[in-house]
């Protein structure tokens, strides 16, 4: 069975007769425990394509499985991590880590057991009594990722996670992501610009169209051996090669989207 | 540190220059005492109203009237915020309506809050309600509307209720908007109170202010808006508290730059 399954789905943000489409056509199928990373120029619906499987947004038309159930509200198995910050301001670090579970009305003291589980995980102990401005922004994720896998999602949807980071911390993010993720396979949606992020991370990385009408035009798979080190896998010849056959197909897509933009 | 100390030495350099100004000029008669009363003899209302005790159930009616004036204010401001920010078909429906019981110059329903409601407190209360209602009303329906729809969006895939959104996510943001219009609310409150009092009671600072203005007796006038200020102030220092507990998980203001 898929974790993930859309059929023909199309999704636009007008209603009515003239219908401009975001993203048009997509049919894709997630096996459960895949990493699975999306590609594609600026502007070219992957963050709606998350929306969509999280059930934040309804798709126009075409139907969303999860587990082999239909789709229609808002999938409490998915664990989103946003691009921008999405802790709140007011809750500690570890209140902020605890939030879904007291949302889902779990005792107060396991939780905070469990939270500090977590923030060690994240290697954040020492810094639980904090509020999200007194962290840097590389903390403020590792907060943001335990706060997200706390609840055990099933399935983990990423918006560039990583991308407001800089090139160490950001590394050192997606080794840390990869350990977390080895633990227990979750299905991951994985969003990103960025092409070496998504060989080093994936099993497969998806190519999507430039908007708008976006939708799959490849697809590759990462054959690469796990456990990986994003920093030495980047040394492979075969990660050389999956690197350059991707950009030979995105490039076209880039192009396209800044003619239209210019 | 040391700058704040100067800063609150400037400060009183200034109220003592302007009391001293005043009391030149109406001790040299350059102002007429008649009319701008003089600083030593309002003091001396002052320290008589608290030696015969006779201040304390005016002052304590008027303190009343506007706590509760405060507190229902408040509270009504910020349920109304929330529910209206939560729900576009009713804010729009009574879009028009809010408007313009905002800029009707509430005031002038002091006298029909005297008819409804007597002479007594209620009168002044729900005058000071609906001073301090809107203030709050406003800061928490803008405020809420511009809660982060990352905060909203996670909260409800973490399995998040409407109830639980209010509770994690609305109700908390919301209490920065709340005291940001705390202050001003508070002097609102005591208008409310006083110039309830004015229009008609037998009780409370502003009714003293009224009868010590019948007989011109200006001392005792400035005597009570002293008084009253100084509550204002105190209630002002009790919010500031309030807010520095609860919003303390706010960056300082010299953070935001760093």
């Amino acid at each position: 069975m898929d974790a993930i399954k859309l059929s023909g789905v199309n999704f636009s943000y007008a209603r009515g007769v003239k219908l401009d489409y975001v993203l048009s056509g997509i049919d894709l199928a997630v096996e459960a425990g895949q990493f699975l990373s999306f590609v594609g120029p600026t502007g070219c619906g992957k963050s709606t394509l998350l929306h969509l499987i999280a059930g934040l947004s309804q798709p126009s038309s075409g139907q969303l499985d999860l587990f082999g159930r239909v789709c229609a509200g808002v999938n409490t198995d998915c664990g989103y991590l946003f691009q921008s910050d999405s802790l709140l301001p007011w809750r500690t670090a570890l209140e902020n880590v605890t939030l879904g579970l007291e949302i889902r009305g779990v005792e107060k003291r396991s939780a905070t057991e469990l939270g500090m589980v977590w923030l060690d995980r994240v290697q954040l102990k020492n810094h639980h009594h904090k509020f999200p401005h007194e962290l840097s922004g590389g903390m403020r994720k590792r907060v943001a990722l335990a706060q997200t896998l706390i609840t055990n999602p099933k399935i983990l949807l990423m918006d560039e996670p990583f991308s407001a980071l800089d090139v160490q911390t950001r590394s050192s993010m997606e080794n840390l992501l990869l350990d977390l993720w080895s633990a227990d396979r979750k299905t991951v949606i994985f969003v990103t610009h960025d092409i070496e992020e998504a060989i080093s991370l994936s099993d497969r990385v998806i190519v999507l169209s430039a908007g708008p009408s976006s939708h799959p035009i490849a697809e590759f798979p990462v054959l690469l051996p796990r456990p990986r080190d994003v920093f030495e896998v980047r040394l492979a010849p075969e990660f050389l090669t999956i690197q350059r056959e991707i950009w030979a197909k995105l490039k076209q897509e880039v192009e396209k989207t800044n003619a239209r933009l210019m | 540190m040391k700058s704040g100390v100067l800063l609150r030495l400037a400060q009183l350099l200034l109220l003592t220059s302007v009391i001293g100004a005043w009391y030149v000029l109406t001790e040299t008669e350059v102002l007429p005492p008649f009319f701008f009363g003089k600083p030593l003899l309002v003091f001396d209302q002052i320290v008589v109203w608290f030696a015969d005790r006779s201040i304390f159930p005016h002052l304590g009616i008027t303190l009343l009237e506007t706590l509760l004036a405060f507190v229902i204010g408040t509270s009504a401001g910020l349920v109304c915020g929330l529910w209206l920010a939560l729900s576009p078909l009713a804010a729009s429906l009574l879009d028009p309506y809010v408007k313009a019981f905002n800029s009707m110059p509430r005031v002038i329903l002091a006298p029909i809050f005297a008819v409804w409601f007597g002479l007594g407190i209620w009168s002044k209360v729900f005058l000071g309600i609906t001073l301090v209602f809107f203030i709050v009303f406003f800061s928490v329906f803008h405020g809420v509307r511009q809660v982060n729809p990352i905060w909203v969006a996670s909260a409800k895939l973490m399995g998040g209720s409407r109830f639980k959104l209010l509770r994690y996510v609305y109700l908390p943001s919301a209490m920065a908007w709340v005291f940001s219009s705390l202050h001003a609310a508070v002097g609102m409150a005591f208008v409310g109170s006083v110039i309830g009092e004015y229009l008609g009671s037998a009780s409370g600072v502003g009714y003293l202010i009224l009868q010590a203005e019948g007989v011109f007796d200006i001392n005792a006038v400035l005597a009570g808006i002293v008084l009253l200020t100084i509550c204002a102030l105190l209630l002002d220092w009790v919010v500031t508290q309030c807010e520095r507990y609860f919003l303390r998980w706010q960056p300082a203001a010299s953070e935001h730059s760093g």
